[in-house]
């Protein structure tokens, strides 16, 4: 399921990228208001990274069992 | 005499902060300032291991320490760190638009102009050492609702990291020494792993409970009303200033210096209960964390080392904190830190340490969860 949750990251963060890409944004970056348009998608990019992780992988990925020889949850 | 040096003696990560960015104005070989004052660091803090000092109080039992000083110095923190990302953005523009190497005079100041490839990737590091170090103010005020949690959240943000000031303080200081406390690293789990899972894992505490709480008051998840939103909107004008600094090269920066701004954090939260048990719903006690109290570790990290008393009283402010006898490595943070970083070194090296707690620390529960590992 991670291997899963981080493709999925990959995909829509390459998404946005080739979007950023096609509308020029990377010859544009040092004039302020595209500055800011790029700021804002990344920062929902990662927002959005951070959800697909959550879906994807569940309520608590850092439970222990994975460590454990024997025994159930704590 | 002796206020003052209670009070003076936290002043270690200021004066370092400032001088880290005073390395990046000044530029050349000082560019990697940050990096030499951390390597510096990881020396006083080894030969200093063995001198352990109890908090400072008067005749009358009232701390030595004065609140409004250390809590303006806090505050202020939070203008040093903008000022560090400010200095780091600066060199990156300066290598963007191939500045000409020169000098120049400011403010009596020769500062040299240009920057190398090899002098960024030193700046990069050595902002994002420092901006690390932001997180002992982040999580300090983090314990005073009224007059820090706010400027816990800013202090927070600059790493990416404001989700932090919720999930420290309604997660893992309820769940600590349980597995629903993602800050809890288990016995196996290295640092590298545990860095991941415990951001994401306080990450995603944040968003449901804002989740919760908008949908109890029947507001939409999607708004400014929403405070894992929010905290990552406090962190876009350091995305914008990189950005517009370097374009691509300008995020990968900044995506760097908080990674190693996060693994700092993370590495303080796997040092400070890496393998303690705690029943669920069992009070905390002292033997849940690490303490560690060596004299340059407390006084540089402002005494978030003395984790088995700020447990118990976590509304204590930090220069009241005192050694209560809790579980020690009996090294400091940095010495900890170095080990830390290679897995198999600090399985064998926590080995005697995590037998001991079992022996002499943990309750019959505690020793029952712990043969499972």
């Amino acid at each position: 399921m991670t291997i899963l949750a981080f493709l999925l990251i990959l995909l829509w963060t390459g998404s946005v990228s080739f979007i950023l890409y096609i509308t020029d944004a990377h010859l544009h970056y040092q004039e302020i208001y595209w500055a800011i348009a790029i700021g804002f998608s990344l920062i929902i990019t990662h927002m959005v990274n951070m959800a697909i992780y959550f879906k994807v992988r569940g309520n608590k990925p850092y439970l222990w069992q994975k460590y454990k020889r024997k025994g159930s949850s704590i | 005499m002796k206020t003052l040096f209670v009070n003076i003696r936290y002043l270690i990560v200021p004066i370092m902060s400032i001088g880290t960015i005073y390395g990046l104005i000044i530029g050349g070989l000082y560019i990697w300032t940050g990096v030499f004052l951390f390597g510096l660091c990881i020396i006083l803090d080894t030969i200093t291991k063995n001198i352990h000092l109890k908090a400072n109080f008067d005749k009358n039992g009232n701390s030595d320490g004065i609140k409004s000083l250390q809590y303006a110095i806090m505050y202020l923190m939070l203008f040093v760190f903008i000022a560090l990302q400010l200095a780091l953005a600066w060199r990156i523009y300066q290598y963007v638009n191939t500045t000409a190497f020169d000098t120049s005079i400011i403010y009596g100041l020769t500062i040299q102009n240009g920057i190398t490839t090899i002098n960024l990737i030193g700046a990069v590091i050595s902002a994002g050492l420092w901006a690390g170090i932001g997180i002992i103010y982040g999580h300090e005020l983090s314990h005073n609702k009224k007059q820090g949690f706010l400027m816990s959240r800013l202090i927070m943000s600059l790493s990416g990291a404001s989700h932090f000031t919720y999930a420290h303080v309604y997660q893992h200081h309820l769940h600590l020494g349980n597995e629903d406390d993602p800050a809890t690293a288990p016995r196996g789990r290295n640092i590298y792993m545990h860095t991941w899972l415990s951001h994401a894992g306080q990450c995603k505490f944040s968003y449901d409970l804002e989740k919760s709480r908008l949908e109890k008051q029947e507001k939409p998840f999607l708004s400014l009303s929403n405070k894992w939103i929010l905290g990552y909107i406090y962190s876009l004008p350091s995305v914008i200033l990189f950005i517009w600094a370097g374009g691509f090269l300008g995020l990968a920066a900044l995506l760097t210096l908080w990674i190693i701004a996060n693994f700092e954090l993370e590495a303080l939260n796997f040092m400070g209960h890496y393998g303690l048990i705690r029943g669920k719903g069992k009070n905390v006690e002292h033997r849940h964390s690490w303490d560690n109290d060596s004299v340059f570790t407390d006084w540089f990290f402002i005494a978030i080392g003395r984790q088995a008393d700020h447990h118990v009283r976590g509304e204590t402010y930090f220069w009241e904190l005192d050694d209560v006898k809790g579980p020690n490595y009996g090294i400091g943070y940095f010495s900890l830190f170095l080990i830390t970083l290679i897995p198999p070194l600090f399985r064998k090296y926590v080995k005697k340490h995590l037998d001991n707690w079992d022996t002499n620390f943990a309750n019959d529960e505690e020793k029952k969860i712990a043969q499972q590992f």
